[in-house]
């Protein structure tokens, strides 16, 4: 037999939600471009390389 | 009696202080310390006779303890206030205590120094409110807690950033800069306390032909590996940036998506110290020299750097504050040449290490939270127009505001600023804002990671000015710090007369996905951008 639920939801006013369940709207399932990971790859191939030339620098 | 006090009221009286501290050497940090007091007003001192510093102690206990000419192991401790004590030092001990306390409640308690017994490096350690503002700009200590200390019956405070001098008889500039970053960390978030001969200890594990080539060991300098050890064992997950050499030029270059200005405005924006790496800046210097950055000086104006038009909140700094062991606290590194109100012999160009000591948990760099934002906002962008028709009849005064954002997105006029916070500050932030209605009810109800990246989006006439208050903020994105390449960072994402929020699908099971949700917005508007400590 299912537990019942303690408590009540948080009710607060309605907000008009849209989904992907309206999927003639347009605005949603918008994916990280191509550009944007090739990018992001880059900034972090950067660190590694700064880690691997950095190593024996003496700061006195 | 231990305690002694002097009213600062002439050149005599200061320069009497200064040999007081420092009575047979010329100390540059002691006299940029001692300048910048008197520019903040000091008008009394307070001493400390016989103060037993937990710092110097263990210093004492690592080295000095142990050489033959003896040493003592008190210190002093010197409190300075923008008020005449005379009075209040006159009265009844429980009036003293009362009014001492008033007076730091007021802000007129500007810090402290304590001086250790070693003529060569007085000083062990210091912590003084924000240095004075040069005209028409605003200096910001951003890497900043709560120091209280305890003299005669009072507690007082003083909020800042921690500074120590090397004491190149047993560290050099990469300990103090270790010490001034994880000082910071154990007063505002409960971090380990570590002293600077645990850094050293703490960086020769395992030890190394550098480390060897000084006695004591490390004393002449740590390696950047040396540091990260040290960093590591002070329970922080350092990240390195660094700049290329360049073999045709023979000089070093960072790459164009990662200036150093900017990467060293969203970390310190997000109250995280940065060890900054700098090379030698004059023939004459010969050692590579590691500061501390924990704030910035802000001007109405952006210097544009990115040749693709990204521009961010670092592009109105003229200066970072930065804690230099040999030279002072706070200090003005310039960030283009000509600038006026330097302090530095070095300049960002000077810049070629950064090391960011990140809390544990955070996966993924400012950098890549902020591309992942400027890619949602070039998609909203190209799909503006099909947006508006769509939506037309729901956006009403919003439809204006995304006609202006998206022509200034085109004029390249858009500016991004990029920090690290905690998701609950996040939430506690908007439901304080100025924002819609429908923001704060997405913030509300978000679930969201222990970190977040926030990035801040603006027109470069909403971000023109100098005081922080004034800025407006027309978008931000939310990005999950805990995150990485592997999964969806985004959480919130807001941009003109829409609210997007991306909640896990439990019902989706095993690998369960984000899906997103998107909010229409009426009648939107900017809001406040976060200002620190507020």
């Amino acid at each position: 037999m299912p537990r019942e639920t303690f408590g009540e939801a948080l009710k607060r006013p309605p907000q008009e939600e849209i989904t992907a369940k309206d999927s003639t709207k347009p605005g949603l399932g918008w994916k990280v471009s191509d550009e944007a990971r090739r990018e992001i790859e880059e900034i972090e191939a950067n660190i590694r390389a700064a880690a691997q030339r950095s190593g024996s620098v003496v700061l006195g | 009696m231990d305690i002694r006090w002097a009213r600062l009221d002439d050149d005599a009286t200061w320069e009497n202080l200064r040999k007081e501290i420092a009575p047979r050497r010329d100390i540059e940090s002691l006299n940029a310390i001692l300048t910048q007091l008197r520019e903040l007003g000091a008008k009394s001192v307070v001493i400390e006779a016989r103060y037993y510093d937990r710092d110097f102690s263990a210093e004492f206990s690592a080295f000095y303890s142990k050489v033959f000419t003896p040493y003592s192991k008190s210190c002093r401790r010197f409190h300075f206030f923008n008020v005449d004590l005379s009075a209040v030092l006159a009265g009844a001990p429980t009036q003293i205590a009362a009014k001492l306390e008033e007076i730091s409640e007021h802000h007129d308690y500007l810090g402290f120094i304590v001086v250790r017994p070693i003529e060569h490096a007085p000083i062990g350690r210091a912590v003084m409110g924000a240095p004075k503002s040069p005209p028409d700009s605003h200096s910001d200590i951003l890497v900043r807690s709560r120091f209280d200390t305890h003299v005669l019956g009072a507690t007082l405070s003083v909020v800042g950033a921690p500074f120590t001098q090397q004491d190149s008889r047993i560290a050099a500039c990469a300990q103090a800069s270790i010490w001034m970053a994880c000082r910071h960390f154990f007063s505002r978030h409960g971090g380990p306390w570590i002293s600077t001969a645990y850094i050293t200890d703490a960086a020769s594990k395992p030890t190394d032909h550098v480390l060897s080539s000084a006695l004591p060991a490390g004393s002449a300098g740590l390696t950047v590996d040396n540091m990260l050890r040290a960093l590591r064992a002070a329970g922080r997950e350092p990240l390195i940036y660094g700049a290329q050499f360049d073999q045709a030029s023979q000089h070093f270059a960072w790459p164009a998506a990662m200036q150093p200005h900017t990467v060293i405005d969203r970390y310190i924006d997000s109250g995280i110290p940065v060890i900054i790496g700098l090379l030698p800046w004059q023939p004459n210097v010969t050692i590579w020299h590691a500061v501390t950055a924990v704030g910035h000086n802000v001007g109405a104006k952006l210097h544009p750097t990115s040749p693709s038009g990204t521009h961010t909140r670092a592009d109105f700094c003229q200066y970072f504050l930065v804690n230099d062991d040999q030279r002072g606290i706070g200090l003005r590194m310039p960030l283009r040449p000509g600038l006026p109100h330097e302090q530095t012999p070095y300049s960002i160009k000077d810049v070629v290490y950064l090391i960011i000591p990140l809390p544990s948990k955070v996966y993924i760099p400012a950098e890549s939270a902020e591309r992942l934002a400027w890619d949602f906002l070039d998609r909203y962008c190209t799909e503006w127009p099909a947006l508006r028709q769509a939506y037309q009849s729901k956006l009403g005064a919003s439809a204006m505001m995304g006609d202006d954002f998206v022509q200034a997105k085109t004029g390249k006029k858009i500016v991004a600023r990029t920090y690290l916070t905690y998701g609950w500050r996040y939430r506690q932030r908007m439901i304080k804002n100025t924002c819609s209605d429908t923001i704060k009810e997405v913030a509300l109800k978000a679930h969201l990671p222990r970190y977040v990246w926030v990035t801040e989006f603006g027109t470069e006439s909403s971000f023109s000015h100098v005081d922080g208050d004034a800025i407006r903020v027309l978008a931000h994105a939310v990005s999950d710090a805990t995150s990485s390449n592997f999964e969806e960072a985004r959480c919130i994402v807001h941009a003109p007369g829409f609210i997007w929020h991306w909640r896990h699908d439990g019902n989706a099971q095993p690998y369960a996905r984000s899906v997103d949700v998107m909010y229409l917005i009426s009648d939107d508007h900017a809001y406040k951008m976060k200002v620190r400590g507020k």
